[in-house]
């Protein structure tokens, strides 16, 4: 084979255009310079006393001794009132002289009341999807016992901003924060996915700062309700989840703290009437402290340990499970979607809405704290 | 045939041959396709893609028979002396408009992507322009060194975009992708007919194996075919194993939707949002270029003009492709050509026609040239 002729010239000079040509389109006309730019970090919903929704928009300070209302470290929060979230934000947008950048959104925060009303919930998933800036991975989250706009004027313990912290704690999985993972784009899945129900994570006001537990329970784009921390964790702990968390193990020879570094969870169905499931919970994990009336762990000791640890992981879940069945009749774990999955026959015909209460669900929990660290 | 000219012998390596062929396979509807098959198909929307897989593999195994059965030469010279001169003519001239239509629609998506996502003030038009200027530069250059851009240029794009389904992979739910034949076998095959689109540019091969200098290399085609299935598929595994075929049909670009809740946590960049963007155009522009590169090529056979003079028609063809590119008012009504216009041409142009050419071929007595025929052939 004789190769073809080569214009090494030509093709040089091509791929040099391709490689611009990314550059070339971000234009003139999109061009806003930095110091012209607004960059918001979390959005606070809330609904005021005459039904309108006010957002507050947390930001960086842009210059040091600039005036600002509700300030808290660096950044300045500032709230503005609209018909929905999109319209509330525009109008705030007249009152800042920089122009809002959407795309570092890290948390969107609702207010209770705000969270109550599917109207506020649907206007806020679609408006934040819809917009070309904001990050579909930023948290929804719900403000127990506060305002939305108290949490955007709040920071974490050592003073960082709330959208920062709640985003950072949330992304890097810190230990024990025992919530579930709720980014915008896994509430609208599970709203888009039948036999399934969203959930939120609870952000609380504490006098100087903020802390991320509980989780908030949707029946579609309604909150109807809270999750304890307990209870959240029976909740991950079907879901599979919970990796980080630090489980209390009260046993005859005193507390032992076991620290959970893999959860999974296995479901076996059985569609019929009323319709059943098995769930089986495997955690595994490592001895934190030992019960203080033990002078060293035997196997013997790990083996009680790890049936007394299963007992209460298995309580825990059945915590979880006996509120969102019970009093929300809400699917948030997702069980309905597992029957949608593996057995659409089944699912055709029935009213999930109906079975979901009636569900049996038999939990079965293996535990193995099996490390118990450089002490024996 | 004969009163086309006839053309020497093509001057394409293996490599580029097979980086062309990617390039003009990959590109139409990447990002939109998931949303449409799941629409279409709903819970089957997997089977229709395997199906879809199975027919464009049997519709490049054909053309790229007819490739061997006509040493050198394209569709332009092959289609007249199958089936005569008029209804030679008229496949000639219904690939053309077809690809023509499809680089419009295809301005009109990217410039589409480009405002929604990252320049929503930018105008249209300018984005039409940037993006049709680079095409109709590589198209200008000429076959070869587009085969050598291609060579460089779509592993690199192909790659990163890759990178990132792999990374991926690791958010996806088995349970997600469990197949179900609930929605009916009239889904299935709305879902083959409606979101074939994706498949459809496997037309590049009733032009690209007539340039090839090497002929045994012509089944290079399939491995192109292959991979660029295999991408297609993965696609759509990771997204609706991410977010489920229920949430997909509510998305416009589910894959690029599923590359911006990607995040590599403390790993060249926080969101590859932007890199993958960067594929994209690239991608785009060197599916453009071929499609240019063919539209004035087959303009040029269909008047009877030998190979080289394409470049007459490059200008036109692009003018034609920014118009036909603005002319649609939305999104829906671009998403429609998509599922009722293109996808069944695709079908007809890249299944049903290449096997009835074949199978024409086969009755009128054309076989490939011995071996001995092949080996005295000399490329330029």
């Amino acid at each position: 084979m004789t190769p073809g002729p080569r214009a090494p010239g030509r093709s040089l000079l091509a791929l040099l255009l391709l490689a611009l040509a990314p550059l070339w389109l971000s234009g003139c006309w999109d061009n806003v310079d930095v110091r012209d730019r607004a960059f918001v970090l979390g959005l606070g919903v809330d609904l005021t006393p005459e039904g309108r929704v006010e957002v507050t928009a947390q930001m960086p300070r842009p210059e040091p001794g600039s005036v600002s209302v509700g300030t808290h470290g660096s950044v300045l929060a500032l709230s503005a009132a609209g018909t929905d979230p999109i319209s509330a934000l525009h109008n705030l947008q007249g009152r800042v002289s920089r122009t809002f950048l959407l795309g570092h959104i890290k948390a969107v925060v609702l207010g209770e009341p705000a969270a109550r009303e599917p109207v506020v919930v649907e206007h806020v998933v679609d408006q934040v999807l819809r917009h070309p800036q904001v990050d579909p991975g930023a948290f929804v989250m719900v403000a127990n016992g506060c305002r939305a706009s108290d949490v955007m004027n709040r920071g974490s313990a050592e003073g960082t901003a709330s959208a920062l912290f709640a985003g950072s704690a949330l992304e890097k999985g810190l230990l024990g924060l025992n919530v579930p993972q709720s980014e915008v784009w896994q509430f609208l899945r599970a709203l888009q996915t039948p036999g399934w129900e969203p959930v939120a994570i609870g952000i609380r006001c504490r006098p100087d700062s903020l802390e991320i537990a509980d989780a908030a329970v949707f029946k579609r784009y309604r909150m109807v309700g809270w999750l304890g921390p307990r209870e959240t964790r029976g909740m991950l702990w079907l879901m599979g989840e919970g990796e980080g968390s630090v489980v209390e193990v009260p046993s005859p020879h005193g507390l032992g703290l076991v620290l959970i570094n893999q959860v999974t969870a296995r479901f076996r169905l059985e569609p019929g009437d009323p319709p059943a499931a098995r769930a089986q919970v495997s955690v595994s994990g490592q001895l934190l402290h030992k019960p203080e009336r033990l002078v060293t762990i035997t196997h013997r000791d790990l083996v009680a340990l790890n049936s007394l640890l299963a007992r209460r992981i298995q309580l825990e879940a059945r915590l979880a499970l006996e509120k969102l069945q019970g009093v929300f009749g809400a699917d948030s774990i997702g069980l309905g979607r597992r029957f949608y999955f593996t057995s659409p026959y089944f699912w055709r015909g029935v009213n999930w809405e109906r079975e979901y209460p009636r569900l049996r669900v038999e939990i079965v929990v293996s535990a193995e704290a099996g490390r118990k660290g450089s002490l024996r | 045939m004969s009163e086309f000219r006839p053309w020497p012998p093509g001057s394409l390596t293996g490599a580029q041959y097979l980086a062309l062929t990617m390039s003009g396979f990959m590109a139409m509807g990447l990002f939109e396709f998931p949303a449409d098959l799941a629409q279409v198909a709903g819970r089957a929307a997997l089977v229709s893609l395997l199906i879809s897989i199975a027919l464009t593999v049997g519709g490049a195994a054909a053309l790229l028979a007819l490739a061997r059965r006509f040493p050198g030469r394209t569709v332009i010279e092959y289609a007249p002396m199958i089936l005569g001169r008029w209804p030679g003519r008229a496949v000639i001239a219904a690939l053309l408009l077809l690809h023509l239509f499809i680089t419009g629609v295809a301005t009109e998506s990217f410039t589409r992507a480009v405002n929604n996502v990252v320049l929503p003030q930018t105008p249209a038009a300018a984005v039409a322009l940037i993006y049709l200027a680079t095409a109709v530069f590589l198209s200008w250059i000429g076959l070869v060194p587009l085969g050598s851009t291609c060579q460089v240029a779509f592993p690199a794009a192909w790659s990163i975009m890759m990178l990132v389904t792999l990374i991926a992979v690791r958010r996806v739910q088995g349970l997600h992708l469990l197949p179900s034949l609930v929605p009916g076998w009239g889904a299935v095959a709305q879902g083959v007919l409606r979101v074939y689109y994706p498949f459809m540019t496997c037309k590049v091969l009733y032009l690209l194996p007539g340039f090839i200098a090497n002929r045994r290399r012509l089944n290079l085609a399939l491995w192109a075919v292959g991979v660029n299935s295999a991408t297609f598929l993965a696609q759509f595994l990771v997204t609706a194993g991410i977010l489920g075929v229920d949430t997909l049909h509510v998305l416009t670009r589910p894959t690029a939707f599923m590359m911006r809740i990607v995040r590599f946590p403390g790993f060249l960049v926080e969101h590859v949002g932007y890199v993958v963007a960067i594929s994209f155009t690239i991608f785009n522009c060197l599916f453009a270029a071929i499609q240019i590169w063919a539209i004035s090529l087959l303009t040029a056979g269909l008047l009877n003009l030998p190979r080289d003079r394409y470049r007459l028609f490059i200008g036109p063809v692009a003018a034609a492709a920014f118009a036909l590119g603005l002319a649609y008012e939305d999104e829906a009504q671009l998403s429609i050509q998509f599922t009722r216009i293109i996808s069944p041409a695709g079908l007809v142009t890249g299944v049903l026609l290449p096997a009835v050419l074949y199978l024409v071929a086969r009755l009128r007595g054309f076989k490939p040239p011995p071996a001995t025929a092949r080996q005295q052939e000399k490329p330029p």
